[in-house]
């Protein structure tokens, strides 16, 4: 059973800070995840600012299905970090997200919402 | 035994030849500088050439793929040398996918500012000149009224502090007038009643026994008619001391009664 605080948000935009609110993580791990790890899924790259350079805009503000993603992403380095106790277990996510893009891609966040609303 | 030794001698020697065969990788910041991109952006051009999304989590480039590195870098250059020169019509359709919906303000707001500073910056109009005019004599005036209001306040504080030194003044003369003469009329007083405790010490008859003179009645009138008009004198001239200490203010208590005991003594 889902409770309110389970819910996506329902704003458009989240700051990095309010995500890291959310997750009652620290701002600089919300800032990893969305900047570094989270970039391999296409869709999420492709909502993503740029500078002119082709760099992304640093402290970008995620939209919801951003949001969805690195709330996803947080909760399986969580998972994962007491099994992987002292190895660099971020890299493990990234290539996780990487194979298992389509369970991340914008479709599969819209199933997901449509789960939820019914 | 004889060929372990061998193979185990001859695999570190090889194993030394491979790494110092192999050039090291490039890091990826370090091949996106040669590029001119971002390490996000040259990923992306090796997984959109490779055709596989694999590159996304490479650390360093392989060295089979360095050679795509200069390639990138002609395309960067080339990318980028058009963008200077259309940087607007360039920028437009490679931000339409992703920043255009998520940053319309910023390109509704730089033409409208343009304009305004267009206008800001034309020649002085007769609105213009009158309205600096008007604000020069305004400053000169507010300039005037500071000089006065400075002027006065300097006033004020001189006609202050003049008024307490004169009164610092006055106090000091007035205390040191009445210290002066207080201590004029003590010492005049202390000389007087010396005289007198001198006068008081005088016995005529122990001079009179000392010089081998029996004192007779006759002796001791004659001594009295000599010793009493000074005695007389001594008398007023105490009262007019006294009185005029009393004008003056100040207590002469103690010398009263040495002066009354003398007269006593006296008499």
């Amino acid at each position: 059973m889902q409770t309110e605080k389970d819910l996506l948000p329902q704003k458009t935009r989240w700051s990095q800070r309010a995500i890291s609110r959310h997750l009652c993580s620290d701002r600089k791990t919300v800032k990893t995840y969305a900047e570094e790890i989270a970039i391999v899924i296409p869709d999420y790259r492709n909502e993503c600012p740029r500078n002119p350079d082709g760099s992304i805009k640093p402290g970008m503000s995620l939209s919801a299905y951003q949001c969805w993603v690195v709330c996803q992403l947080v909760t399986l380095g969580r998972t994962i970090k007491s099994d992987l106790n002292g190895t660099p277990y971020r890299k493990v996510v990234k290539a996780t997200a990487l194979k298992q893009a389509h369970l991340l891609s914008k479709d599969a966040w819209q199933q997901s919402k449509q789960s939820i609303a019914s | 035994m004889a060929a372990r030794t061998r193979k185990q001698t001859q695999t570190p020697e090889k194993g030394m030849e491979m790494i110092m065969a192999t050039t090291p990788q490039l890091n990826i910041e370090e091949a996106a500088q040669q590029v001119g991109c971002a390490p996000i952006r040259l990923l992306e051009l090796f997984s959109e050439r490779l055709g596989t999304q694999e590159p996304m989590l490479w650390d360093s480039v392989p060295t089979e793929h360095e050679g795509l590195l200069l390639e990138f870098k002609q395309q960067q250059d080339a990318f980028n040398s058009v963008r200077s020169l259309e940087a607007e019509t360039v920028s437009q359709p490679l931000s339409e996918a992703s920043e255009q919906p998520l940053e319309p303000p910023l390109l509704e707001e730089k033409p409208e500012a343009k304009p305004k500073r267009q206008r800001r910056s034309s020649a002085l109009t007769k609105k213009k000149t009158e309205s600096l005019q008007n604000s020069d004599q305004k400053s000169q005036q507010l300039a005037a009224s500071d000089v006065q209001i400075k002027q006065a306040l300097h006033v004020k504080k001189g006609q202050k502090s003049g008024a307490q030194l004169a009164t610092l003044e006055l106090a000091a003369e007035d205390a040191t007038y009445r210290s002066i003469k207080g201590q004029a009329l003590v010492r005049k007083v202390a000389q007087l009643s010396s005289e007198l405790a001198a006068e008081s010490d005088f016995d005529p008859i122990q001079i009179l026994k000392d010089a081998g003179i029996e004192p007779n009645d006759e002796i001791l009138e004659a001594l009295r008619d000599q010793i009493e008009p000074t005695l007389g004198k001594f008398k007023t001239a105490v009262e007019e001391i006294t009185a005029n200490a009393w004008v003056n203010g100040i207590d002469l208590g103690t010398e009263f009664s040495q002066l009354e005991s003398l007269l006593s003594s006296n008499n």
